[in-house]
């Protein structure tokens, strides 16, 4: 029966290929159009460490001058994005975490042995030890430092895949010399390909998408290699002065991220409350002249916080979804036309002996064979789309990259995943039977001798 | 003209007739709001500079050997470059504009508003020579340049450079409006947050723009504050300004030659300023194509229905048509039906479509920190939709004017 | 009232040559009841056509009431047809998406007419074929036989001269049939022109002449009775 219905279908629709043809082609553009958006969208509100939604909060406290928001703040009841040095520190004494890691990012050159390679810039990623255990970090080879490392501050350094693969050509290189800005670190450690999506750990930068770091040192190096911040440093109270090298870690200016990692929630609600007691304390010195707005939240709260999927994806999609059902809509036009205009084959139909349930049926199924094709040409439109988008988007930034971790970040925007490709084919057949539903539901009850008596 | 009975029958045959008057609201609500939207998206990108963008070029230099000297390769540098034939100025500069990288404090006249709430002005900061302006080739409007003599040697780091600096500034013509509403800035004593120092507007610029962003950031791109001042090394930036087409070949020169001028750095990145600029407006350029592109589709797609549903209008009703010749309609008569009968679906459509249009209008200029939509958007909506439907509609109702009354006795 | 002299039409296709009415002639009074009848393709249809201005003809002459209409533009046509003909169709041919009364108002339409006149001459068709309490009705409430006497309705109400009617009960049984060929012949007892193509000879006999039509000419002519002379005909011009 299946079989028959199918084969009425291909022949009715082969019966008019200009009509086929604009009801395929409706729901296919508007299936490539939600498809791109679904796409983007699901690159962009990816949630990057998941198994560790409980665990893993990053710490903000509200260090702000009392004053009213400023016209161009989005949330200004949120606190700034990061610490001040002094209470870094400060936090970093609590015991109540499993693991805590203040850091931040900044750049140095790289001296390769080889003297035929020029020297270059890298990323470096300044912190403390128990970032590699906290975000889960893949090693290749070795490991991280142990705490003690990071005041000395010990000399040692851990590479990126990609880096490792550039000075020692992918080779175990633990126990080797690479030279920073003139002086030496020796590699304890090479992670394997890692890449957050986004990079919630440091949102600097393009608001969280940008490749991971290429070398990681101890947080000691940044005090005493007076090295500069690269991200945002803010001065939150008016009080601050920027008159010496080492402003940076006496004044009220924020410019360090920081996360603790827990066991439970029990320990997280623990942990608020000393965060809290300490601003409390604090106050009474004459800081915080804010009441206690200190948020320890989880990765997808601060995703959320900060809106790193953007206005333009939420917009994005909003128009693909629109867009789909101006599709849907113009489909039900064409396809009731259609039947209507072929209603006098099902009367016979009926006269013959057919049910109504038949021939409701059986435009059922050529309604779905149409979402499918649609479906099918609008895959391969969502496909070309994104291409060309990927291109329009991103050709000038992709062309300085000498970072081919880059190229893979900027390709996954536009990657469609497997439940997204399932998505698409649910989205094309859930837009043929929507189209189809109510001229089937039409052509299959009109009464056949309608269609009988001559005009 | 029958309106009466053309409303009746419409009425009796809704169904496709709704579902075009549906797509046409849809449509008319995106058309409005992404037309909009893409203005904005293309004013915000197209804003300019005030830099000379055609002929200037910058070069990125970082140190590596750890006994790098900093202050006299800086002094060579810049009298090397300075003594190219064929470069117009050459300075140093703590950023690039164009790159999103940025140093910011606050000023104000009167030292007091600076302890206040929200008090003081903001102000990006660009340390410079005494040739800064004329490498990007900014135009002084007021006031004086610095003197050479202003610019004294880089200090070890941004503290020490904030106490050393000399306390001039020039300013572009919006800052000094800002913090000198009666427009009597020259010469004034403005103080600075942060660094509790004052120093003297000695000269104004007509404007610049540090980064393209959206209007409601604006004062965070216009308000400039340069300052006569090496930055700290050990990486530098130099900025470079050309004679007209002398660009390329100067700077395919010095990519040649710089790194060996100098031992102990090499150049970590040289650029047409121009090519900077571009790809900072990349996203917006490219947001307002792919919403451009979507808004063309949905507007060929609502074509597609209201022609479809004419041309099956026409089809379904060829008998009757041919009876209204017979009974002696005109062509005309048939014409006017079909085009008066269209133009109730589109304003059907248009009318549901302005509420959907305003309201997505609210949402999104709260999602973007927009102004709202101005109402001509909506009325250049109406009117492009009544041009469209009519033009979809022309060729089907054409072919039913020339149904010939002959057809009425048909008995097929 | 209708002078058809040698009347020729012809249908080209790429491949035939079909000539519907070859060098037709005949005559028509004023207040006759002629019945053309034929086999199917002998050619009533074209002719029908012809005679109703439906189509050009291509050779011939042809008046109609006084007036050469040989060769008028479309436009003339249409205006002829509006003021001076009216058409009875087999299948009826009401407009399914209109009542009763928009649909007898159809014609009224396509000419200058002031509303409140309009609505007078509807009211009055309606009466006259006795379906006044049936105008908001549209036509698939209707039976076969009240859907033509509302597509009679529609046929008078603009006053014509002639009606042509083709093949009027072809889609009715006996009792309607009656009832529509009764309604006819009082329409042309009271002063109009009436040309009906029929099948039924019994039917044809009814009226004052049939002809004949055989391969595109008039074969026979019989005369049945002779047209009472008439008062003067009241039309809205008067």
């Amino acid at each position: 029966m299946l079989i028959h219905d199918l084969r009425l279908a291909v022949r009715s629709l082969r019966r008019n290929p200009v009509l086929s043809a604009l009801m395929i082609g409706a729901i296919a553009v508007g299936i490539a159009a939600s498809m791109i958006s679904i796409t983007l969208y699901h690159a962009r509100a990816g949630h990057p460490i998941p198994w560790k939604d409980d665990k893993l909060f990053a710490v903000t406290l509200d260090t702000r001058d009392d004053e009213p928001p400023q016209s161009f703040e989005r949330h200004p009841e949120y606190p700034p994005f990061q610490l001040t040095y002094q209470d870094a520190r400060a936090l970093y004494t609590s015991d109540i975490p499993q693991h805590s890691v203040m850091m931040f990012r900044s750049g140095q050159v790289l001296t390769p042995d080889n003297h035929g390679v020029k020297p270059f810039g890298v990323s470096t990623r300044v912190t403390t030890a128990d970032f590699f255990t906290m975000f889960d970090v893949p090693f290749l080879y070795g490991s991280g430092w142990p705490r003690a490392q990071d005041d000395a501050p010990g000399a040692v350094v851990v590479l990126s895949r990609y880096m490792n693969e550039k000075i020692f050509g992918g080779a175990n290189s633990v126990g080797r010399l690479v030279v920073l800005d003139g002086r030496s670190y020796r590699v304890v450690g090479v992670i394997a390909s890692w890449m957050p999506r986004p990079k919630y750990y440091d949102l600097n930068g393009w608001e969280g998408w940008e490749i991971p770091e290429e070398v990681f040192i101890p947080f000691g190096w940044g005090r005493t290699l007076k090295m500069s911040p690269h991200g945002n440093t803010n001065c939150v109270r008016r009080s601050a002065k920027m008159d010496g090298p080492d402003s940076l870690y006496t004044q009220e200016c924020v410019w360090l991220q920081y996360w603790v990692e827990v066991r439970n929630r029990a320990e997280r609600d623990r942990y608020q409350a000393f965060v809290d007691n300490y601003t409390n304390e604090q106050r009474l010195h004459g800081r915080f002249p804010r009441k206690n707005n200190n948020r320890v939240v989880n990765v997808p709260t601060w995703l959320a916080m900060w809106d790193v999927v953007g206005e333009d994806s939420r917009m994005q999609l909003v128009l693909g979804f629109v867009f789909l059902a101006v599709c849907v809509l113009n489909t039900i036009g064409l396809m009731l036309a259609k039947f209507l205009a072929a209603a006098p084959i099902s009367g016979l139909r009926r006269a013959l002996g057919a049910r109504r349930s038949d021939i409701t049926r059986q435009h059922l199924i050529e309604v779905i064979v149409v979402g499918l094709a649609g479906g099918a040409v609008g895959m391969a439109l969502t496909l070309g789309g994104l291409g060309g988008l990927k291109v329009l988007m991103f050709s000038g930034r992709l062309a300085h990259s000498h970072n081919p971790d880059r190229l893979v970040l900027i390709q996954s925007f536009f990657h469609m995943d497997i439940p997204v490709m399932l998505a698409a084919v649910g989205l094309s057949l859930l837009a043929g039977i929507l189209a189809g539903l109510y001229p089937a539901y039409r052509i299959g009850h009109l009464a056949p001798a309608t269609f009988l008596k001559t005009q | 003209m029958e309106i009466r009975p053309l409303l009746a029958a419409l009425w009796r045959n809704k169904t496709g007739p709704l579902l075009v008057a549906a797509q046409i609201a849809l449509t008319l609500a995106v058309v409005v709001n992404m037309a909009y939207l893409v203005h904005q998206k293309l004013a915000d990108a197209g804003k300019p500079t005030g830099i000379d963008l055609g002929n200037v070029f910058w070069i990125t230099t970082e140190a590596n050997t750890s006994d790098y000297n900093y202050a006299a390769a800086v002094k060579a540098d810049l009298a090397y470059l300075n003594s190219l034939p064929g470069v117009v100025a050459a300075s140093t500069a703590n950023n690039i504009p164009q790159t999103f990288s940025n140093s910011s404090l606050t000023f104000a006249a009167d030292p007091q508003t600076l302890l206040n709430p929200s008090g003081g002005t903001f102000g990006t900061l660009y340390f410079g020579t005494d040739r800064f302006i004329d490498a990007l080739g900014l135009k002084l409007v007021a006031g004086r340049n610095f003197a050479a003599t202003t610019v004294g040697p880089p200090a070890t780091d941004f503290g020490s450079a904030m106490s050393a600096w000399v306390p001039e500034v020039i300013v572009t013509q919006i800052f000094a409006d800002k913090v000198f509403p009666k427009g009597d800035a020259l010469g004034k004593t403005v103080y600075v947050g942060f660094i509790n120092k004052s120093c003297v507007i000695v000269g104004i610029v007509e404007q610049m723009r540090a980064n393209p962003l959206p209007s409601q950031y604006d004062q965070f791109a216009t308000q400039i504050v340069i300052l006569p001042a090496i930055p700290p090394g050990p990486g530098g930036h130099y900025i470079v300004r050309t004679q007209p087409g002398r660009r390329d070949a100067l700077m395919a020169e010095v990519d040649k030659n710089f790194a060996d001028l100098q031992p102990g750095r090499f150049v970590e990145r040289l650029e047409a300023m121009d090519r900077t600029a571009e790809d900072a407006r990349e996203g917006y350029r490219a947001s307002a194509i792919i919403l451009a592109v979507a808004t063309f589709f949905v507007v060929m797609v609502t074509i597609v229905g209201i022609v479809g549903l004419a041309a099956f209008s026409v089809a379904s009703r060829t008998k009757q048509l041919g009876t209204r010749r017979a009974i002696g309609a005109r062509k005309f008569h048939i014409l006017r039906y079909f085009l008066v009968e269209n133009w109730i679906i589109t304003t059907g459509g248009v009318v549901l479509g302005s509420l959907l249009a305003l309201a997505a209008g609210v949402e999104l200029s709260s999602m973007y920190q927009m102004s709202q939509l101005p109402l001509y958007y909506l009325v250049g909506g109406v009117l492009m939709l009544w041009v469209v439907g009519l033009i979809a509609v022309l060729i089907p109702a054409l072919r039913a004017a020339a149904i010939s009354p002959a057809v009425a006795t048909r008995t097929v | 009232m209708i002078d058809m002299h040698n009347i020729s039409k012809v249908f080209r296709t790429d491949v035939v040559q079909t000539h519907a009415l070859r060098d037709l002639t005949l005559k028509v009074e004023r207040g006759e009841f002629v019945a053309i009848t034929g086999h199917s393709g002998s050619g009533k249809t074209t002719f029908l056509n012809v005679a109703g201005l439906l189509e050009e003809l291509d050779s011939g002459r042809y008046t109609f009431d006084g007036q050469d209409v040989s060769r008028l533009t479309d436009n003339q046509r249409s205006g002829i047809r509006n003021e001076k003909i009216g058409f009875i169709f087999q299948g009826f041919n009401l407009i399914p998406d209109l009542n009763v009364y928009h649909n007898v108002e159809a014609p009224l339409h396509y000419r200058r007419m002031p509303g409140a006149e309009r609505h007078r001459r509807v009211t009055a068709a309606l009466d006259r074929v006795g379906l006044a309490t049936r105008m908001k009705h549209i036509p698939a409430q209707l039976s076969g036989g009240q859907q033509q006497r509302v597509a009679i309705a529609r046929a008078i109400c603009g006053d014509p001269r002639v009606i042509l009617a083709d093949e009027p009960t072809g889609n009715l049984d006996t009792t309607m049939s009656e009832q529509i060929m009764q309604l006819l012949l009082e329409i042309n007892a009271a002063g109009t022109t009436i040309l009906m193509v029929t099948h039924n000879p019994e039917l044809a006999q009814r009226v004052h002449r049939q002809l004949h039509i055989v391969d595109g000419q008039i074969d026979q002519i019989h005369h049945f009775k002779s047209v009472q002379p008439l008062p003067a005909v009241k039309t809205a011009a008067n």
